[in-house]
């Protein structure tokens, strides 16, 4: 009886969560599109996020693209299927490893940097100061970084769908001993638009996903150091998982079978 | 006929789980006064101005502010009431990513909004009339004394030259001789812009260096309320073990 009891208290707090969850992102939203917009928070968040995540998304994609390229050519050269390589290759990176890596990457860098600041600032009295200054926190402090999530992480996932694909490009041309003209037009031959977009729409996702979860955990915060410990903490894994479930639902959707 | 109170509090109630914080606290702010709530630690105090701001919902209660309802104003309404209100955070509450000037200027940049040349020379006459230096402006907050960030903090407060301001433990934290200056800037303050002030603390000097008027709250209520020069001689037992600063006496030291 005990053990329905805890199940039910859980589930009963999943709930909440979600309820809590769900009233935070509607009333950043409505608070956000309401005048008067602090685009110069907006602006440093596209920067903060997109720019200063370049290097660690780029990294990223560039060794999974080679990583890509030299398993699958172990694997393919089982059964000479060799030529499908560069085919493999752009169609991971593109559907599914650019937009989930970075999505995780960019998760772990700025939404634990989202929850930390804005946890900071609850529990050091920022965020009630911003009230008093007749400042919406919602609108100057969220929204701007939700706004920011859709905007840059499809245009970090179209860059590491570029370095990945030239990192399978370079793994296969340099030490598999693919020709590299032959290696391009496989690549472009069987890509289709539907392919680069369905990635591009998954990472708006995500980067609204990152934003929503590191400020929930972030503003929700309380106590001191080990509240916004905890915040930054619940932010990272909320978003990893979440960007988990939401790629495969995602992926559902646009690939289904008819 | 009888004076209107600026800020008038009936009944207020506020409980956070099974701890009933506020019990029913009643008091009135009159037009221009300084009032000083004192109370030890955990007494509540600190509910009562956020409440009062809006930061904390109520359970129960009347909070008038200018014959405005503030519990039923709504968001837009109690915006519109922050504009009058402003205050003083215990830590300073000031902005991490923002230098001193645009934490001085905060307001005047993002709700006037002010062409940042003219905010930024008001931030810097506001930083002289709280004795601070222009070489401070461009610095950030982590750069600053804790008094250096009181005076940041009362700048910032001062600014739009607010009806009522509330000070939340202005003085903790600092040396005498740093309180006795914040005190005397924020009474200079107060005084220059026809404010009407409401401070919390449990320093009793500064609660008789800058008030008019002293209530003490214990025990989620108001028990006692009069004139500042009249607390020495309140003839309540609890007011007396505090100001007194006695360990032994009515009042219950170890609360749970």
């Amino acid at each position: 009886m005990q053990f329905v009891a805890t199940i039910g208290a859980y589930f009963l707090k999943f709930l909440a969560t979600t309820g809590r969850l769900s009233i935070f992102i509607g009333k950043s939203i409505y608070e956000g599109l309401q005048p008067p917009y602090y685009w110069g928070q907006f602006w440093r968040q596209l920067v903060d996020m997109g720019y200063y995540s370049l290097p660690v998304v780029g990294l990223t994609a560039v060794f999974t693209g080679m990583v890509l390229a030299l398993q699958s050519f172990t694997g393919f050269s089982r059964f000479s299927a060799e030529s499908s390589i560069p085919t493999v290759v752009v169609l991971s990176v593109t559907r599914e490893l650019g937009p989930v890596l970075a999505g995780l990457m960019v998760a772990g860098r700025m939404g634990a940097a989202m929850a930390a600041e804005i946890g900071t600032m609850r529990v050091t009295e920022q965020i009630d100061a911003l009230t008093t200054l007749s400042t919406n926190p919602l609108k100057y402090l969220v929204f701007p970084r939700m706004l920011a999530g859709i905007i840059v992480l499809p245009l970090l996932v179209l860059v590491a769908d570029i370095i990945g694909v030239f990192g399978g490009y370079m793994i296969s041309t340099v030490k598999l001993g693919f020709n590299a003209a032959n290696y391009m037009s496989k690549t472009i031959e069987f890509l289709e638009m539907k392919d680069v977009v369905s990635g591009l729409v998954k990472a708006s996702v995500f980067g609204f996903i990152i934003a929503a979860m590191g400020c929930y955990h972030g503003y929700s915060s309380q106590g001191g150091a080990q509240g916004v410990g905890t915040a930054t903490t619940n932010a990272v894994v909320s978003a990893s998982i979440m960007i988990l479930l939401f790629n495969y639902l995602l992926t559902a959707i646009f690939f289904s079978a008819p | 006929m009888t004076k209107q109170p600026l800020i008038q509090i009936r009944n207020l109630k506020k409980s956070f789980g099974t701890h009933e914080v506020l019990r029913g606290i009643d008091l009135d702010l009159f037009k221009g006064e300084s009032l000083v709530i004192i109370g030890g630690s955990g007494t509540g105090k600190s509910v009562l101005i956020k409440c009062i701001l809006g930061l904390i919902e109520p359970d129960a209660g009347e909070i008038i502010v200018n014959g405005q309802d503030v519990l039923k104003a709504g968001a837009r309404g109690r915006a519109d009431l922050m504009k009058r209100i402003s205050m003083l955070f215990q830590g300073s509450g000031l902005f991490d990513s923002l230098n001193v000037w645009q934490n001085i200027a905060f307001s005047l940049l993002h709700n006037t909004p002010m062409p940042r040349k003219d905010a930024k020379a008001l931030a810097i006459q506001k930083m002289a009339a709280v004795g601070l230096g222009e070489a401070v402006a461009d610095l950030s907050p982590a750069e600053l004394s804790g008094g250096m960030k009181r005076r940041v903090a009362l700048a910032r407060a001062i600014i739009e030259n607010p009806e009522i301001i509330f000070f939340d433990e202005p003085t903790t934290g600092l040396d005498p001789i740093i309180s006795t200056v914040i005190n005397e800037l924020i009474i200079k303050s107060v005084r220059e812009i026809g404010a009407t002030a409401l401070t919390i603390t449990h320093d009793m000097h500064s609660a008789r260096q800058i008030s008019d008027r002293i209530a003490m709250i214990y025990d989620g209520h108001i028990i006692w309320d009069g004139p500042a020069m009249n607390i020495a001689k309140s003839g309540n037992a609890y007011v007396d073990q505090f100001v007194h600063g006695r360990a032994e006496g009515p009042i219950d030291v170890v609360r749970s």
